[in-house]
């Protein structure tokens, strides 16, 4: 699992995929705009598993909100929830980290991909803690093994990891053929640092050279 | 039948009567009558009158008539005729001359009478000896010179025939004088005079004097055939080896004197003749004796006879002699049987026959040399002499009678666990032959009779192997043995696992060990709980004359060894026959890796009954062993110490002067300035050599380490484990454990010490439990073995056991190390009885081919230990050598190895909690191995950089959570550990994985320690 601002930076240059980071502190919501490019699994059965753990149960509240998940096609039947999950990816899902394990676990038929928004909010962006919570995306086969792209085994898809008040931001995939296997890009919803928006060009200058 | 000529009725005399003219080589026709050839012959007196001239006498002179009746003629110039009276001694002679032809007679006048009226015929000699007419004595006498022979004079060597006439004659051939002749009669020889059976009364009658002279027509007399001399003996005689025997043979002549007997085949010792009778008359035998007392065999025996006749005549007869033993009443095998004890022990035998194949001081071991195929019956045995026997040699063939006994060396006592020997005592022996080959010896191992390698004995379910009832010796090692007790082996490629010792014993395997189940690493054999090689035997220097046994270490090997198995002092030897060399395996003594800074090296060393009477080279043996092989140990639990005086037993106790020359030694080899520790036991209280008053102790390096020194310590006072503030601590020390408890009543009482190093307490506790005496022999009767000396070995290691634990309950964390000679082996009830209180027997951790610090009758085996609690085991990386410089040479310092073990023991860490930042960062699930993941991750925000190692502590971790990548725990939390160090302002990153089946909610409290706990 890559969750220093370094390793996010190494695994953005060797992967070819955008990465973003908020150093913030202010009381907007983090949001991000996240494509998954699965065409190597189109037709595959399995699952996305979307987690949200705090490192221990005082670790200061947060909450992630996944929206605009599409196509919502690929859902294959309702959502397991654990912990502080609810919702569906057809509308709005929402998970708090309010217990040790809190999960979205969404069975799906992979197609070429898919795409979602996710927002931070909670009070660990007001009261900063060495104590973090743990966004994560995996996708699993059907017998619970991650599909990482191409990845180690064990190392999630995305891991946004939030700490001291920030939101790191990391992934751990393979580019599928020509095209970034996961692509992460922010969502302005404040000004950001200086760092960010540098991140925010590159993330898309490689979206632009994609297309 | 051979024919001669012969004259009719004669007898030759002897030939040294004889003085025969030159023989007459004229053949004669086989006939009775005219012969043709006419042998050479003699002369006799055919005529006495002695009446002439007396009263009624016809003619005036006395005469004495000769005849040839030979065939050749006889010139009788020199010689005489002489006459005694009937009982006279005085002999008168009347000189001859002329020659006497065959046939013819020979007249000799003698002195003229009164009366008479008719002259003699012309005399061819004319004498004047006046004879008497009834009785008197008259010889022919090869010489002129008047006889001196008394009245022993017909065997007189000069006299060519005698004549004894008249009753009253005293001296006469035969069984009598001749017919007593008178004044009217002479004495006349039969045949005309051809008639000489040697026999005065049947040769000559009574009868008129008919003189005869050379003018008298010849008589020749009638040729015949020469009788033979006719031997009777019997075809074959049988005789008993060595036992003397006579057998009657005899041999007669019908017409001479059988004279003499002699053996003319090769000479056989102990075959004669004896009791040889010769003949006294014709056609009566010689009589003699075949004597035999002769060893065993079959000899051709030719005797011959000769008779007296010119020349004499001989006949020999053929005797098949076949000298053999007596029947025996066993044969070995028969007393041996097949089993342990004889089948026939109590009873008597006689005539056991065997082969001397070795000599004892007290006996020898003979062979069958017609062993039968049943290889459980040996065919070797015994024979009790009590002292050197001198009577038999190697290589003799003996006969042995006396009685069948079972010798247990020991005594009889139930409690004595050797076997027997069976063994002929009160022996009778005969030695029937000398010089004979041995029995081929039996090759054991490949290609021969192949030894059990593991099982000793399966199927004593008595108890005892001797009343068992099952003998097995193709699968059980005591039978097989058994089954060639006292017989001669081979062993080929033998590889010595043990070294030679004192008393000439080497114990050796065959075959390079091929058939051994697992060789020590270093060429021994290894012996375990299941495995007590049976395939071992001892070559052992008990033959007379005693072979030199070489200096072997284990691992040599010898192309050959032949000897004769035998049982002493509780197991199987191989008295060897003949000399053996040693090739060189080539072992050498080991040395240890010597400790870093921060081990901390303690050793195990017992020295072998070590006082000061013992041999300068002792100490400096040991000192150099110290210095060079074992690199200086911070601490070394010393076993066999004795006090001042060694042995003498008397009131001494200290030790300090052994301890003081050790350490000189040790100095001196360039060691370090050693101290020591120890509490002098109660005088002849603690066992091993009378008056040694051996005891254990600690030599200790204070350049290293320090001894912490606490008072009350004596010698009856036993110590207890301290808690100060959680702190274990010993009352005293060094103290002693326990040291009036029964347990170690005759034993070494266990010493304990309190040492300091890298700031880091360490307690030691040296021991040296009661030995394995009293314990059923590995191989002997009692099967399994009983082992009764575990009983007080056990008792002793449950109250060590309880100390040891009586620290560790103070303080989980306390560094206990027990270490010494334990005199059992790392699957004992005693050793488990230790690590059942948390302790680690460090020999375990060793391949299974290494754990041994002894050599006993060839078994490598483990009798040393060193133990280490929890804590040492798991912080401190021991490091555990066990050093082999002498069990397994014949050059030892000691009969036991050292042994080592390095401990790391750093400093103790230091916590830094208050210098780090910590981070911990959220948590994912692997929903297929159900494990969170996640990172701690530790920034230095001092100025100072934090020393690694860094151990991080999970405290207070909730319940139900498990921290499954934990290096370790400390007091009960777990922790991670990172390499460090960490620089100011640095960050190091550990990961963290759990396991939360509950998912209950994760708290736990982060500690950091910079350093080792």
């Amino acid at each position: 699992m890559k969750t220093s601002i370094r390793q996010f930076l190494v695994s953005l240059a060797g992967a070819s995929v955008l990465g973003l980071l908020s150093g913030t502190a202010a009381a907007v919501p983090v949001v991000y705009d996240v494509s998954v490019n699965t065409s190597v699994y189109t037709g595959t059965a399995g699952y996305l598993d979307f987690q949200f753990n705090p490192a221990v149960a005082t670790a200061p509240q947060a909450t992630v909100t996944i929206t605009n998940f599409s196509p919502f096609a690929i859902a294959q039947g309702a959502p397991v929830l654990d912990g502080g999950a609810a919702g569906s990816l057809g509308s709005t899902a929402t998970i708090t980290n309010s217990a040790a394990f809190n999960a979205f676990f969404q069975d799906v038929i992979f197609g070429a991909g898919f795409s979602f928004r996710i927002a931070f909010d909670g009070t660990f962006r007001t009261a900063p803690s060495p104590d973090g919570t743990l966004f994560s995306l995996n996708l699993l086969d059907s017998s619970f093994n991650p599909l990482g792209l191409g990845n180690p085994l064990g190392a999630s898809l995305l891991s946004v990891n939030l700490s001291e008040g920030n939101v790191f931001v990391g992934t751990n995939a393979a580019p599928v053929g020509n095209n970034a296997g996961v692509v992460v890009r922010g969502v302005t919803t404040h000004v950001p640092a200086p760092a960010l928006l540098w991140l925010l060009a590159v993330g898309f200058v490689v979206l632009r050279r994609l297309r | 039948m051979r024919l001669s000529f012969a004259l009719l009725s004669a007898v030759q005399r002897a030939t040294t009567r004889i003085a025969l003219a030159t023989a007459v080589s004229v053949a004669l026709p086989l006939s009775l009558a005219a012969p043709a050839v006419q042998a050479a012959g003699n002369v006799v007196v055919s005529q006495i009158y002695g009446g002439g001239g007396n009263t009624g006498a016809t003619f005036r002179n006395d005469f004495i008539e000769l005849f040839n009746r030979s065939t050749a003629a006889v010139n009788v110039t020199g010689w005489s005729v002489q006459y005694a009276s009937a009982t006279g001694t005085t002999w008168q002679k009347t000189t001859l001359s002329g020659t006497i032809q065959p046939g013819q007679y020979f007249l000799v006048q003698q002195a003229v009478g009164a009366g008479g009226t008719t002259n003699l015929p012309t005399p061819d000699v004319v004498g004047t000896i006046p004879m008497s007419g009834t009785a008197g004595k008259v010889a022919l006498v090869s010489n002129d010179t008047a006889l001196a022979c008394a009245a022993a004079c017909a065997s007189n060597a000069a006299v060519v025939d005698f004549v004894g006439f008249g009753s009253t004659a005293n001296n006469f051939e035969g069984t009598g004088p001749t017919p007593a002749p008178s004044n009217t009669n002479a004495v006349v020889r039969a045949g005309n005079g051809c008639t000489d059976a040697d026999n005065n009364a049947a040769d000559f009658a009574a009868a008129l004097p008919t003189p005869r002279n050379t003018a008298t027509a010849l008589n020749v007399c009638t040729v015949v055939t020469n009788a033979p001399v006719v031997a009777s003996c019997p075809a074959s005689i049988s005789a008993i080896t060595n036992t003397a025997s006579a057998t009657n043979i005899s041999a007669t002549d019908a017409d001479n004197l059988v004279t003499s007997a002699t053996i003319i085949s090769a000479p056989v010792a102990g075959v004669s003749l004896s009791s040889v009778v010769p003949a006294s008359a014709v056609n009566t035998p010689l009589q003699a004796a075949l004597s035999v007392n002769a060893a065993t065999g079959s000899y051709t025996i030719q005797v011959q006879f000769s008779n007296d006749g010119a020349p004499a005549q001989t006949a020999s007869c053929t005797i098949t002699l076949n000298v053999s033993p007596p029947a025996a009443s066993a044969r070995i095998r028969d007393i041996q049987g097949a089993n342990h004890i004889s089948p026939l022990v109590g009873q008597a035998v006689t005539n056991v026959p065997g082969i001397v194949t070795g000599k004892k001081s007290n006996g020898f071991y003979m062979q069958d040399p017609l062993p039968d195929s049943d290889p459980a019956t040996s065919e070797g045995i015994f024979v009790f002499t009590s002292t050197a026997p001198t009577a038999v040699n190697v290589g003799d063939a003996v006969r042995v009678s006396g009685n069948v006994a079972e010798f247990r060396a020991g005594g009889s006592a139930a409690t004595n666990s050797s076997l027997t020997i069976t063994q002929i005592s009160a022996p009778v022996i005969a030695v029937d032959s000398v010089g004979n080959a041995l029995p081929e010896p039996i090759l054991i191992g490949i290609g021969g009779r192949v030894p059990p390698n593991m099982v000793i004995e399966s199927d004593a379910s008595s108890g005892n192997v001797e009343t068992s009832g099952t003998f097995k010796p193709t699968t059980d090692g005591l039978d097989f043995w058994e089954s060639l007790e006292s017989m001669r082996i081979r062993i080929v490629n033998a590889v010595a696992v043990g070294p030679s010792n004192d008393f000439g014993e080497i114990p050796i395997i065959g075959d390079n060990g091929a058939a051994a189940t697992l060789r020590s690493v270093r060429g021994g054999v290894m012996g375990t709980a299941t495995d007590g090689n049976p395939e071992r035997i001892l070559i052992d220097d008990s033959i007379v004359p005693a072979p030199t046994i070489p200096a072997t270490n284990v691992g040599d090997g010898f192309a050959e060894v032949v000897g004769i198995v035998d049982y002493s002092f509780n197991t199987y030897k191989l008295n060897i026959t003949q000399p053996i060399v040693v090739i060189p395996g080539g072992i050498a003594a080991e040395i240890t890796q010597p400790q870093t800074t921060n081990q901390l090296a303690i050793a195990a060393y017992n020295v072998e009954n070590l006082d000061p009477n013992d041999p300068p080279a002792k100490f400096a043996t040991i000192a150099t062993q110290i210095v060079n092989n074992l690199k200086t140990p911070d601490i070394i639990g010393m076993t066999e110490i004795q006090d001042n005086n060694g042995a003498t037993n008397d009131a001494v106790v200290d030790s300090s002067l052994t301890l003081q020359t050790l350490i000189n030694a040790i100095t001196a080899a360039g060691g370090p300035t050693y101290s020591f520790r120890l509490i002098n036991p109660v005088d002849d209280q603690d066992g091993g050599e009378p008056g040694g008053n051996i005891r254990v102790g600690f030599l200790y390096n204070p350049a290293r380490v320090t001894f912490v020194d606490r008072a009350g310590g004596t010698s009856t006072t036993g110590i207890t484990a301290v808690n100060a503030s959680g702190v274990a601590q010993l009352s005293a020390s060094p103290g002693r454990i326990d040291p009036t408890n029964t347990a170690f009543n005759s034993s070494r009482k266990p010493l304990a010490a309190e040492f300091l190093f890298n700031g880091r307490t360490v307690f030691a506790i040296v021991n040296h439990f009661n030995s394995k005496g009293g314990d059923n022999s590995l191989m002997g009767r009692y099967q399994p073995p009983v082992r009764s000396s575990e009983v007080q070995r056990t008792q002793q290691a449950t109250i060590v056991a309880n100390f040891v634990q009586s620290l560790t309950t103070i303080d989980p964390k306390a560094n206990v190390v027990v270490l010494g000679d334990l005199n059992d082996y790392e699957y004992s009830p005693a050793l488990v009885i230790l690590k059942n209180a948390g302790l680690t027997d460090l020999i375990e951790g060793l391949p299974a081919n290494e754990r041994y610090t002894y050599v006993f009758e060839g078994n490598s085996q483990a009798l040393d230990h060193i133990m280490v609690s929890a804590n040492l085991m798991t912080k401190a990386a021991p490091i555990y050598d066990i050093v082999h410089i002498n069990a397994e040479f014949a050059g030892q310092a000691s009969d036991h190895d050292p042994e080592v073990v390095r401990l790391t023991l750093l400093p103790p860490g230091i916590d830094v909690t208050s210098s780090v930042q910590i981070a911990r960062s959220g948590l994912v699930l692997n929903r297929a191995t159900n494990v969170f993941s996640g990172t701690i991750s530790i920034k230095n925000t001092s100025t100072a950089t934090i020393n690694g190692p860094i151990n991080v502590l999970l405290q207070n971790l909730s319940a139900g959570v498990t921290l499954t990548n934990a290096a370790g725990t400390e007091g009960g939390v777990p922790y991670i550990t990172g390499t460090g160090p960490i620089a100011p302002g640095a960050t190091l990153t550990l990961p963290v994985t759990f396991t939360n089946p509950a998912r209950v909610p994760l708290n736990y409290d982060v500690r950091v320690v910079s350093g080792n706990f």
